[in-house]
């Protein structure tokens, strides 16, 4: 079932920047949020992780409804910010493990995992390191460890690229791919569309709140008059 | 790696944030309870004894009515205490991700431990409050089942702001208008303690019944929002980040708290006197934008002055030496207050490279403590000559005496 999302209404302090918004995110496809800025992907994802308040609509994820069932929907989720947040006075490893728990998961299962994607991202042997000796884009892959190490049904990237290093891009798409195939969700907003062409399996084009277009790269392409190879210039 | 490795548990996450909070105050209270501030608060003392006492002999009735300042004084400082003891949460910005999907245990758990320590920690407050306020009932006509009523009210209002604050952070429509939420309590706790000072039987206890009533109608608002509701986070992280920031901002007018010492507001207000002030010197016009900006400068200075004033005003006119010796203390304390912006101005790179001769900036920072401590001993003499006349010779000598001796002998060498 994934990700549904019902005419959708939400704003701040009495502004509405979304209206009548309805769209879907199927379990197993990673669907890419794109737009110029101001156009509602931000405070879209702050809805559908439940962080705002909703003027009309419905969310849900896998039957659990957002308002009338937060605490099981909230647990099927994992989200990754646009700008790593860690907490000063905890070690890596002490993150990864209060992720965990704070999704009901198992240390003992899923840490073998975590030791894998340490691995993968280069932190391992760095698991007793508090924040401070991280750099940004060292902090940025924590997130992205401790996101992917837990089983959620619907996984949140918010600009999954910045400040990573090339190999990181590739095995974070990589994870992407991976987990979609796994039957998870995979919601993102993103600006680099060249690059998102290569693992989206479908775009959301958001213009003043509402979904202007949705549906394959070549179609977005197409609805713009452009060619496929040159979706970076999309809004040009 | 082990499993032992890890040591916080989420069902102990709040005690342990609390405990670290407790240590974190007790380390700043050691350095705040030094030979200083001791003396300062043995002063204050003195001087509020001798305030009140001489407040005792006089007739303090309001416009010939039967209210006097006694209750105006109470309302205010009851009023003053409910600005204490509130939620204090330790959520901080990771939360919303790492514990986003831990809203059961937080609302159930998480946030009904800040509630119950909040509510202690109010309870101390308000206590403490209540208690120093005695004297002050005393005078008024409240019998004193009136003041334990009185008391009662206390809990009660901060009670149900206290609940008031929790249900802010568990629905996204409350937190939409923090403001006005807030407002509404606050209207509705002043109002409360101020018909209970009215000093009749009937409002007194019509009062009494709507603090006790307020107090249940949020308790049991918010244990119905607990029902459904998921903490809104930004709202979560933004009171606590404003608690963290209130005792920060305390512990660091006595001491080096990280990220704290730098705190700067516009104050647009005081462009015009900068101006005045104008200087020729860059060095000298840097140092007084910076003492006029920051939150532990000048602003500190004047909340000193009134202190001050308050404290000669009610001395004895007979103790001279009180008049000197009150006069003096503030100066040095005044330049002890301000001279710590000399090594933090150094500390800017900026300061070093603009900068470079060392001499005159020592000389341009001292002076301009004298002229400020000038100034404010110019401010005490001043209001003395208002409102007492007869000391105001004392208090000018004094503070120009003390002013030559703090700045050469002390600030210079401090500076050096």
């Amino acid at each position: 079932m994934g990700l549904q999302v019902n005419n959708l209404k939400a704003g701040y302090a009495g502004h509405v920047v979304i209206d009548d918004l309805s769209f879907s995110v199927p379990n197993g496809q990673i669907v890419a949020l794109v737009g110029l800025n101001g156009a509602g992907k931000s405070t879209t994802l702050k809805q559908v992780i439940g962080q705002g308040r909703l003027l009309g609509g419905s969310i849900s994820l896998d039957g659990r409804d957002l308002t009338s069932q937060p605490f099981e929907y909230k647990q099927l989720l994992a989200y990754i910010p646009e700008q790593p947040i860690l907490y000063d006075e905890l070690t890596l490893a002490e993150h990864l493990h209060l992720m965990l728990e704070a999704h009901g998961q198992d240390d003992k299962t899923h840490w073998s995992r975590v030791e894998e994607l340490l691995s993968m991202f280069r932190l391992n042997g760095k698991e007793h390191w508090l924040p401070i000796h991280f750099s940004k884009g060292m902090k940025q892959k924590v997130m992205l460890v401790a996101a992917f190490a837990v089983d959620s049904q619907l996984l949140v990237i918010d600009e999954p690229f910045l400040g990573l290093d090339v190999l990181a891009q590739k095995q974070l798409i990589a994870l992407m791919k991976e987990k979609a195939q796994n039957g998870t969700a995979v919601l993102l907003t993103t600006h680099l569309l060249d690059q998102a062409k290569q693992y989206v399996d479908s775009f959301l084009l958001l213009e003043e709140g509402r979904v202007s277009f949705a549906g394959s790269a070549e179609e977005l392409a197409q609805s713009k008059n452009k060619t496929n190879d040159s979706l970076d210039d999309l809004f040009s | 790696m082990k499993k032992a490795d890890f040591t916080i548990k989420l069902h102990e996450l709040y005690a342990s944030r609390r405990d670290k909070s407790l240590k974190e105050t007790k380390k700043y209270l050691k350095l705040l309870f030094n030979d200083h501030f001791l003396i300062f608060l043995m002063i204050a003392f003195g001087g509020a004894v001798l305030v009140y006492r001489s407040a005792m002999d006089q007739d303090l009735s309001i416009l010939n009515t039967d209210w006097t300042y006694w209750q105006l004084a109470l309302f205010l400082w009851l009023s003053v205490g409910l600005l204490f003891g509130n939620l204090q949460t330790y959520f901080k910005k990771a939360d919303t991700v790492f514990l986003a999907s831990a809203d059961g245990l937080l609302v159930h758990g998480y946030l009904k431990q800040a509630k119950r320590f909040s509510l202690l920690l109010a309870l101390i407050w308000q206590t403490a409050f209540f208690l120093i306020s005695l004297p002050i009932i005393a005078n008024t006509d409240l019998s004193w089942v009136s003041a334990f009523n009185l008391f009662l009210v206390i809990i009660f209002v901060k009670t149900a702001m206290l609940e008031g604050e929790v249900a802010r952070l568990i629905s996204a429509k409350l937190a939409e208008q923090p403001k006005l939420f807030a407002r509404i309590n606050w209207t509705i706790a002043i109002i409360t303690v101020w018909c209970f000072i009215y000093l009749n039987v009937w409002v007194e206890a019509i009062a009494l019944f709507f603090a006790f009533l307020f107090a249940f109608l949020r308790i049991y608002q918010t244990r119905y929002m607990k029902k459904s509701g998921t903490v809104v986070f930004d709202n979560a992280v933004a009171q606590a980040e404003k608690e963290e920031s209130k005792r920060y901002r305390f512990f660091s007018l006595f001491a080096e708290v990280p990220g704290q010492s730098n705190q700067s507001k516009r104050r647009r207000y005081l462009d015009g006197l900068l101006k005045f002030l104008g200087q020729k010197s860059a060095y000298k016009q840097l140092m007084i934008r910076r003492m006029a900006r920051s939150t532990s400068g000048l602003n500190l200075v004047f909340r000193q002055l009134i202190v001050g004033a308050v404290l000669l005003l009610a001395v004895d006119p007979s103790a001279h030496w009180l008049f000197a010796g009150i006069t003096a203390l503030l100066i040095y304390l005044m330049n002890r207050q301000l001279l710590p912006f000399y090594g933090k101005a150094e500390a800017v790179l900026w300061t070093d490279l603009l900068f470079s001769d060392k001499a005159t900036k020592q000389k341009d920072f001292s002076n301009i403590l004298l002229a400020l401590s000038s100034l404010f001993t110019l401010a005490l003499t001043i209001i003395l000559v208002i409102f007492k006349g007869d000391e105001a010779a004392t208090v000018l000598s004094t503070g120009f005496i003390t002013n030559l001796f703090v700045n050469r002998l002390y600030i210079q060498k401090q500076i050096k």
